[in-house]
């Protein structure tokens, strides 16, 4: 039986071919039994999951936009598995990306090139110094981080829809928002809607994977991750390493916000973050500690997003989403079990 | 006038306990026998849409609760069954019923869009509902059976060491999905008790994190029940402190005071963990257990 844990370009195409047909079998049988109990033709809606996601140009172009934020989300709490850590605040971190990217590019006036290098750098500090919280408590007295993670969430996400619903309300549109950052700020568009903020998140993904593989530190945090009292008797200070890798997690998931407000939003507004910090939790589980497989696993997730949003029109709750990746995850993690 | 203020605030506080009691009870007793239980939200969210499900079928609040108690345990067999029998990773489990819960209940509300019909639970006596009585019942019956009888005991032993257990001749898989489904049982009333009588309906995220509050409740209490009894009162507390000051409105907006359980247990679980590191910890907590 081929085990979901061996998913990787590592064990060569033909078992990659083999779980990605068994993933995408597993989503048709669900979105089959999901259609005969709401009543709707399953032969209608499985097609049509497919034509929304990937095999028109309209459904892939929505499917790599939903895959830009879920990718770097998706690579920030891989840097904190592969520590050992959780990082279930991504959420709350893209919040906070959001709200320093857009209140740098509405708030400063300097050239924009200034403005987006200056608020993806303002992003990634704030980001990483909440991720870090979490972090710092866990290093400094071994305060479980799943809780204080995800309970710095709700605190981030309330600072967000506070200022949009306040200070920086545009008024008149009857939804809190706030104004679009400047023309000049906005990412160009790569192809239709898709922002160049795509390319950013591959080229993270280079740099995560080289950080992880080939740095010091990220072979330290790897080592922690796998061992952490071989990783302290040889020497490494533990609790740095456990710091550094929140540390940088929360700064890479603010990141993503950024990258919803380059390239997709352009401007702060409620619920912009839209659960991608709990779905990226999937894509880190789909992927398995592993850098390279990240992008794929992110496609995936995004496909079940993106095909299941768009399937509310003949009826299917947008909700089955999140129904389909709970049975994904632990389908995906069955393998571990059996681990001797 | 006065005492007329004080009682209504002493109400306010002790409004929220069933909840935090039952779920963090529930939490307490997976975590005891060593499952860690991190699906307590989504467990909570499915004995929310459960409890819904019997109040419509029966116009019964108490059939709605005993439906979420169904529900919970539902999620307690299919947690055992992954966790104890299958040794999937336990955080994984956790998140992935987590998404399974919210996903499964929101389908069914999306399709079917239930409405609550019935009142809350009236009060029976110092104008708390029957529930907190119940609640406080479910804790005295929790104390006693780990502190009084052997079967808190055998339940500690295979949290700490199942090996050892074993060896005693305990069936620790049999003592495993006993307390795991009793355990989410409870948080499905948990869930329940929020949705019928707090929410008077569902939501999808209705549970707002509640339950991984009653998470952080148990491990704050280092697993001991009058603790949980304690930390129940203060979370419920600080709840209610919550809805009181956004009703009097006394300037700071309310985006920010509906964060203020979420800063408490940031601070609470800090300075417990910082305090107490290695009370009374099930020490097999999270890791399965494989018979050679």
């Amino acid at each position: 039986m081929v085990k979901f844990s061996d998913l990787g370009l590592l064990g060569g195409i033909k078992r990659t071919l083999t779980v990605l047909a068994i993933l995408i079998v597993s989503v048709i049988v669900i979105l089959g039994v999901t259609s005969i109990i709401i009543g709707v033709n399953a032969l209608e809606v499985i097609p049509l999951f497919f034509i929304n996601t990937v095999f028109s140009v309209g459904g892939l172009t929505n499917t790599l936009i939903k895959t830009t934020p879920l990718l770097i989300a998706g690579l920030a709490i891989t840097v904190a598995t592969n520590c050992s850590l959780w990082n279930l605040g991504a959420e709350g971190q893209m919040a906070l990306g959001v709200i320093l990217t857009t209140g740098v590019c509405l708030f400063l006036d300097l050239p924009a090139i200034v403005l987006i290098i200056l608020s993806l750098v303002m992003a990634f500090i704030a980001g990483a110094l909440y991720g870090g919280i979490a972090g710092f408590f866990k290093a400094r007295w071994g305060v479980p981080e799943v809780p204080i993670t995800l309970m710095l969430n709700f605190i981030a996400l309330a600072l967000l829809s506070f200022l949009v619903a306040g200070p920086w309300l545009m008024p008149g549109v009857g939804y809190p928002r706030s104004y679009p950052i400047p023309e000049a700020t906005k990412f160009p568009m790569l192809a239709g809607t898709l922002s160049v903020t795509f390319l950013m998140a591959l080229a993270i993904t280079v740099v995560v994977y080289l950080f992880l593989n080939r740095s010091t530190l990220g072979y330290k945090i790897q080592a922690a991750g796998k061992d952490l009292s071989a990783a302290f008797y040889s020497g490494m200070n533990v609790k740095k390493l456990i710091f550094a890798s929140m540390f940088i997690s929360g700064g890479l998931a603010a990141i993503a916000g950024s990258s919803l407000v380059f390239g997709e939003y352009f401007r702060a507004q409620s619920g912009m973050t839209g659960n991608y910090g709990y779905y990226a939790i999937v894509i880190a589980v789909l992927a398995k500690n592993r850098v390279e497989i990240v992008p794929f696993a992110s496609f995936f997730v995004a496909m079940i997003i993106a095909g299941v949003m768009s399937l509310t029109v003949v009826g299917v709750p947008a909700v089955i989403s999140y129904f389909l990746l709970g049975a994904l995850f632990i389908a995906s993690y069955l393998s571990y079990g059996r681990k001797s | 006038m006065a005492e007329d203020m004080i009682i209504s605030i002493i109400l306010s506080v002790l409004v929220m306990v069933p909840v935090f009691l039952f779920s963090a009870l529930g939490v307490l007793l997976g975590q005891k026998s060593g499952v860690l239980c991190m699906s307590v939200e989504g467990v909570m969210t499915f004995g929310g849409i459960m409890g819904l499900i019997g109040v419509v079928l029966t116009q019964s609040l108490w059939l709605g609760l005993l439906f979420g108690f169904v529900g919970g345990m539902m999620f307690g067999v299919l947690e055992s069954f992954l966790a104890v029998n299958l040794r999937v990773n336990q955080a994984i489990t956790g998140f992935g019923l987590w998404f399974l819960g919210i996903g499964i209940s929101g389908a069914i509300y999306t399709i079917k869009s239930l409405q609550v019909t019935t009142e809350r639970f009236s009060p029976i006596f110092l104008s708390l509902d029957p529930i907190f009585y119940v609640s406080i019942a479910v804790l005295v019956i929790v104390y006693i059976v780990f502190s009084k009888t052997k079967y808190g005991l055998v339940i500690t032993s295979v949290g700490i060491d199942a090996r050892a257990a074993d060896i005693m001749g305990i069936n620790v898989f049999k003592v495993r999905w006993i307390c795991t489904v009793i355990g989410m049982g409870l948080m499905g009333i948990g869930g329940s008790y929020l949705a019928l009588n707090f929410y008077q309906g569902f939501g999808i995220f209705f549970v707002a994190g509640y339950g991984w509050i009653s998470f952080s409740i148990s491990m704050v209490s280092r697993w001991l029940p009058s603790n949980v009894a304690i930390m129940s009162l203060l979370f419920s507390f600080i709840s209610g402190l919550q809805i009181r000051l956004q009703v009097r409105g006394i300037g700071i907006p309310p985006e920010f005071m509906n964060t203020l359980p979420y800063i408490s247990v940031v601070v609470v679980l800090t300075l417990a963990v910082a305090k107490f590191k290695q009370v009374n910890v099930p020490s097999a907590l999270g890791v399965p257990y494989e018979r050679q």
